[in-house]
C-alpha cells in the first residue's frame, strides 16, 4: 500500500466514524407542540414536496396541510431544518380560500404584526429564521375542526462536486438545542399524503440518479435529457400516484376519506438525491443572468467546473484529531471508538497522529504525536474505550489543544468531527477564525447533522484553507468519502482569485474565494452593467507555482429566464455580511444593510421575517406587496422553463477556460490501438507456424 | 506441451475462437441493447456495497462508449484467435481469475475510484497466460518481446496517467490493466507450478 493509499483508507475510516455518529439522531421536522401537555397537538395531514433543479440552482415547494381535530382554535408551528445555503421566499397561507403570500419586514415588525393579528382572532403566518437551525413558520389561526393550507419556497444554490451532484431535503433535526427540545415535541407524522417529486433539468448530460435510503423511489428519465423522481405514500391499481393527480385529490378529498390507502409518513429522515453527470465533460463556464430590458443593471451567477488538472500528493502527513465527547455524543460513543480505531489501523507507521478529546475542556489523549504502530493504535484503542462522554462543548478548547505541538517540517492535517454547536468558553468566530490561522495547517470539518454550527465550521475551514463535508444520516457515506477523499490526496488550487475585464462588474460573492479543491465548483455571484465582451481571469497558485485560467464570453444585454438568480445573489450576500456579523460583532450599519437587502429581494434572514395577513391587512398598515409581484415574476419564468428542454449555460465553448475534462470518479479499462498491434506479430507468427506445419503434411 | 500437441480446431486453416466469439457477441449484444455504461451494470461501488454483487463481473462486460467497446471487443476477439485452443479450459480459469483479480484491485487498491467499466483489466491477464502458452509451443523470441512491450506500454501508460491512443468517454485508468497483467502472471506462475508437480 503507497502513501496515497494509506491516508485514503485513513479517510475511509474516519467517514466510517461520522456514519456511526449520525446513528443517535432522532429529531424531526415537525409540528411543534408543547411538551408539558399545556395545549393539544394539531396534525400534519398533507406534505407536498415540489423541487426543480435547474440553471444551478434548485427551487423547493412545500404544500402543507395542517389539520385541527380538537373543539377550540390553535395555532400551529411548523420547524424545519434549514436548508445549506437556502432561504424561504414565500410563504402563502391561503385565507378564506383564497392563496396569500407574505412579504418580508423587520423581523421584529413582522412578529409584532403577526401578533396583533392572532390576539385579534384574524388568519396570519410568519416564517423566521432560528439563527443557523431552522426555519420556525407559525400560522394563526387553524380553526376548530378545519384544516389550513400553506405553501413555503425556498430557493438554493445546487451543489455539484466530483461530477454528483447533491441535494438534501432537511428533515432531520441534530438535536444539539437542547432548551427547545426540553420544551417542544413534533408531531412528525402525516396522516395523510406525502408526496416528493423532484425533476432535474440539466443541460451537462446527467447519467444516473440515485436516492440512497429510498429504494422505493421511482426515478425516471426522459428522453429529452431532464430526470424525475417520485416517491410517495399512497399506491393506486396502475402504482404510484403522478404528483398532478394528488394535487388534484388535494381539492376533494376529505379528512375522514384520509388514512384508508396511506400509510402514515414520518418526517424524520432527510431526502437525500444524488444526480450523476456524464464522465469526461470539459472544464466549464456556465453562466446564468438576470437583466429585464428596462434596466441597465443586471445580475449574474458564473459556476466555474474547472478541469482536473490537480496533482495526487505523495508526501505523508501528521494527523491530528479533534473529537466531540460532549454529551450529545453519548450513546453514540462505542461507534466513535470503533470509527477512530478503523481510521488509525489504516495508517502507516511512518504516519504520525494524535488524539484530542473536548468535551466543556479539552485533553489530550496521546502524549503529542505518536507512530502509528500497530502496538500505539492498539493502545489508544484501548485508551479510547475508557472515555465516559458527558458535559457541554468547547470546542475552542478542543482545537486550541489541536493546533499545539505541530511539526512545521511535516505536512499537518486536523480532522475535526462534532454535531454540535460551541456552546462553553470561547464561542465568538473571530476567536476562532484567529486561532485557527495561527497556524499553516489544512483543517478538514466533518458537519454532522442539520443543526450544527455549520456557519462556524464552514468558516473555519474556510480560514485555514480545508474544506467542510456536511453528512445527513441519509447521505450515501460511501459516495461523500470518495469526495473527501479525492480532495485531500490532490493538490489544490490556492489564493483563488477572480478578475473580469471589459465590463463593469460589483458585488461580486464570495468576495474571498480561498482554495479550490479536486472536483470543487466555484459559484460567483455579482452585478453587471451594460453588455458586450468580458475578459474573465481565474488565478491561484497550486503548490507554490501560480497559475492563471482565462476565458472571454460575452455578458447579455437582456435575460428575463431566471428571476430568482437576484435572490440567490441577494442571499448569498447576506450570508457574507452575517459571517462579518458572527467575525466581528453585531454592528447597527451591516445589520440595517441585511434588513434592507432582506426587504428589498423578499428574504427570510436572521434580521428579516415573512409575514401574511389578510390583504386589507397589508393595505391599512401600507405594506407594499413586492415579494408577491416578485413571486409572480418568478413563477411566470418558471412556466416558460417548464416548456423548453434545459438550455446550456456555457460561456467558454468558444474559448474554454480550461483544456482538461472535470474531475470525476469514474474510469474505465480500455484497449487501444497499441495493443492491437502488440498482437499483430503474433497473429502472423502462429498463422507461419501453422502454415508450415500444414505444408509439411 | 509442445509445438506437436499444439490442438487443431481449424475450419480451413482459420482456428474458430468460439468461445471468445461467444463472449465477445455478449460483450456486443450489452452494448447495442443497453448502450454505453449502463447505470444497473457497471462496477458502482456503492451499490455494490448494497448488495448488487453482480456488478462485480457485469462491470467487466460493459463499456462507456463506443470507441472503448470496439477496443476491447476487438483485443478479446484477437486474443481468441490466437490463444483459445491453446487454453482450452485455462480461458474460462483466466478469465475468472482476472476478474477476482481486478475486483479485487478495484476494491482495495483504488478506493476512490467508484464507478468503473470495461474489459480490458481481464484482457491483460488472458494475454500473459495466452503469450506463456505460445512460448512453450513456439519458443520464438517474439513471444518474449511482446510481453516485455506489454509490461512497458503498462508502465508508461501509469506514467501519464492514460491509455496512449485511445480517449474513452470513461477515463482509462492504467493500473487496472497493470493488476490484470499481475494476475496473469499469478497465474502463469500456479500453472507453472502444478506443471513441475506432474512432471515430477
Amino acid at each position: 500500500m503507497n502513501r496515497q493509499t494509506g491516508t485514503k483508507r485513513i479517510w475511509q475510516g474516519l467517514i466510517l466514524l461520522t456514519v456511526s455518529l449520525l446513528a443517535g439522531f432522532t429529531q424531526a421536522a415537525g409540528l411543534l407542540t408543547p411538551g408539558d401537555g399545556s395545549l393539544p397537538a394539531l396534525e400534519i395531514r398533507d406534505h407536498q414536496v415540489d423541487v426543480v433543479i435547474e440553471d444551478g440552482y434548485a427551487i423547493t415547494t412545500v404544500e402543507q396541510v395542517f389539520v385541527n381535530p380538537h373543539d377550540r382554535d390553535l395555532e400551529a408551528q411548523y420547524s424545519f431544518p434549514l436548508p445549506a445555503h437556502g432561504t424561504v421566499v414565500e410563504l402563502t397561507v391561503w385565507i378564506d380560500g383564497q392563496p396569500v403570500t407574505g412579504e418580508v419586514l423587520e423581523r421584529g415588525q413582522a412578529r409584532r404584526l403577526y401578533e396583533e393579528e392572532k390576539a385579534a382572532g384574524r388568519d396570519a403566518g410568519i416564517t423566521e429564521k432560528d439563527s443557523h437551525k431552522t426555519f420556525e413558520t407559525r400560522v394563526s389561526p387553524v380553526r376548530a375542526r378545519q384544516d389550513t393550507r400553506v405553501r413555503l419556497v425556498y430557493l438554493q444554490p445546487a451543489e455539484v462536486d466530483t461530477g454528483i451532484g447533491r441535494y438534501v431535503y432537511p428533515l432531520e433535526e441534530g438535536g444539539v438545542d437542547e432548551a427547545k427540545l426540553a420544551f417542544w415535541t413534533a408531531n412528525d407524522q402525516v396522516t395523510g399524503k406525502f408526496s416528493f417529486d423532484l425533476l432535474i433539468k440539466s443541460a451537462w448530460p446527467v447519467e444516473a440518479v440515485r436516492l440512497p435510503n429510498q429504494p422505493q423511489a421511482i426515478i425516471q428519465s426522459q428522453p429529452d435529457g431532464e430526470w424525475s423522481v417520485h416517491l410517495g405514500n399512497r399506491v393506486s391499481a396502475a402504482g404510484d400516484v403522478p404528483a398532478q393527480e394528488l394535487q388534484d385529490d388535494l381539492q376533494v378529498e376529505t379528512l375522514s376519506q384520509m388514512g384508508t390507502n396511506a400509510p402514515v409518513f414520518t418526517l424524520d429522515q432527510d431526502l437525500v438525491v444524488y444526480w450523476r453527470h456524464q464522465a469526461g465533460l470539459p472544464g466549464s463556464v456556465d453562466l446564468v443572468a438576470h437583466k429585464p430590458a428596462d434596466r441597465d443593471r443586471g445580475t449574474f451567477m458564473m459556476v466555474i467546473t474547472p478541469g482536473d488538472d490537480l496533482k495526487p500528493i505523495q508526501e505523508g502527513k501528521d494527523w491530528v484529531f479533534v473529537l466531540d465527547v460532549s454529551g450529545s455524543m453519548r450513546g453514540k460513543y462505542a461507534t466513535l471508538v470503533d470509527g477512530v480505531q478503523r481510521a488509525l489501523q489504516e495508517m502507516r507507521s511512518e504516519d504520525h497522529f494524535r488524539i484530542v478529546l473536548f468535551n466543556n475542556r479539552s485533553w489530550e489523549l496521546t502524549p503529542g504525536f505518536v507512530p502509528a504502530s500497530p502496538e500505539m493504535v492498539a493502545h489508544y484503542s484501548q485508551a479510547l474505550l475508557a472515555i465516559d462522554p458527558a458535559n457541554s462543548t468547547n470546542l475552542y478548547a478542543g482545537l486550541d489543544q489541536g493546533l499545539k505541538s505541530l511539526d512545521a517540517d511535516r505536512t499537518s492535517a486536523l480532522v475535526l468531527v462534532t454535531d454540535g454547536v460551541a456552546n462553553v468558553g470561547e464561542t465568538r468566530q473571530r476567536q476562532f477564525i484567529e486561532l485557527i490561522k495561527r497556524k499553516d495547517i489544512r483543517m478538514f470539518t466533518f458537519v454532522l447533522g442539520n443543526s450544527a454550527n455549520r456557519p462556524l465550521l464552514e468558516a473555519l475551514a474556510r480560514a485555514s484553507n480545508g474544506f467542510a463535508v456536511n453528512i445527513s444520516n441519509s447521505d450515501d457515506i460511501v459516495g461523500q468519502l470518495l469526495s473527501a477523499t479525492s480532495k485531500v490526496t490532490h493538490e489544490a488550487l490556492h489564493g483563488v482569485k477572480i478578475k473580469i475585464d471589459g465590463i463593469k462588474t460589483a458585488d461580486l460573492t464570495p468576495g474571498q474565494i480561498g482554495s479550490l479543491y479536486r472536483g470543487q465548483q466555484l459559484v460567483i455571484f455579482g452585478h453587471y452593467w451594460g453588455e458586450g465582451m468580458a475578459d474573465v481571469r481565474l488565478t491561484g497558485r497550486i503548490s507554490g507555482e501560480d497559475k492563471t485560467y482565462q476565458t472571454r464570453f460575452a455578458f447579455p444585454s437582456v435575460a428575463t429566464e431566471n428571476p430568482e438568480v437576484e435572490r440567490l445573489w441577494a442571499y448569498a450576500s447576506v450570508e457574507e455580511a452575517l459571517q462579518e456579523v458572527s467575525d466581528f460583532g453585531e454592528d447597527a450599519d451591516l445589520k440595517q444593510a441585511i434588513i434592507d437587502v432582506g426587504v428589498e429581494y423578499g428574504l427570510v434572514t436572521d434580521y428579516t421575517a415573512m409575514v401574511v395577513v389578510r390583504n386589507e391587512v397589508f393595505d391599512a398598515h401600507g405594506i407594499e406587496r413586492s415579494n408577491q409581484t416578485r413571486r409572480a415574476i418568478e413563477e411566470v419564468a418558471r412556466q416558460q422553463r417548464d416548456l423548453r428542454p434545459a438550455m446550456s449555460r456555457q460561456v467558454d465553448s468558444q474559448q474554454p477556460m480550461y483544456s482538461s475534462n472535470r474531475a470525476g470518479h469514474n474510469g474505465s479499462g480500455a484497449l487501444d490501438a497499441w495493443t492491437v498491434l502488440l498482437l499483430l506479430p503474433l497473429v502472423w507468427l502462429t498463422w507461419r507456424r501453422r502454415h508450415m506445419r500444414e505444408s509439411n503434411q | 506441451m509442445n509445438a506437436s500437441s499444439e490442438p487443431v480446431v481449424s475450419h480451413g486453416g482459420i482456428a474458430l475462437p468460439w468461445r471468445s466469439f461467444l463472449l465477445g457477441s455478449g460483450a456486443v449484444a450489452a452494448y447495442l441493447i443497453l448502450g454505453a455504461a449502463p447505470e444497473a451494470w457497471v462496477f458502482d461501488r456503492v451499490a455494490i456495497a448494497q448488495g448488487e454483487w453482480w456488478r462485480l463481473i457485469t462491470g467487466h462486460w460493459v463499456h462507456s462508449d463506443l470507441t472503448h467497446a470496439v477496443w476491447d471487443i476487438t483485443a478479446l476477439l484477437l486474443l481468441g484467435a490466437l490463444f483459445e485452443a491453446r487454453l482450452q479450459w485455462r480461458l474460462p480459469l483466466a478469465l475468472l481469475v482476472a476478474t477476482v483479480g481486478v475486483d479485487v484491485w478495484l476494491w482495495w487498491g483504488d478506493p476512490a475510484l467508484r464507478y468503473y467499466c470495461g474489459l480490458s483489466g481481464i484482457l491483460n491477464s488472458l494475454l500473459i497466460v495466452g503469450l506463456l502458452h505460445l512460448w512453450r509451443d513456439l519458443r520464438h523470441p517474439l513471444i518474449l518481446l511482446t510481453a516485455v512491450a506489454a509490461a512497458l506500454k503498462i508502465v508508461v501508460e501509469i506514467h501519464v496517467g492514460q491509455a496512449l491512443l485511445t480517449h474513452t468517454a470513461w477515463p482509462s485508468v492504467p493500473t487496472v490493466h497493470a493488476s490484470g497483467f499481475l494476475c496473469g502472471l499469478v497465474l502463469v506462475w500456479g500453472i507453472w507450478l502444478s506443471g513441475a508437480q506432474q512432471e515430477r
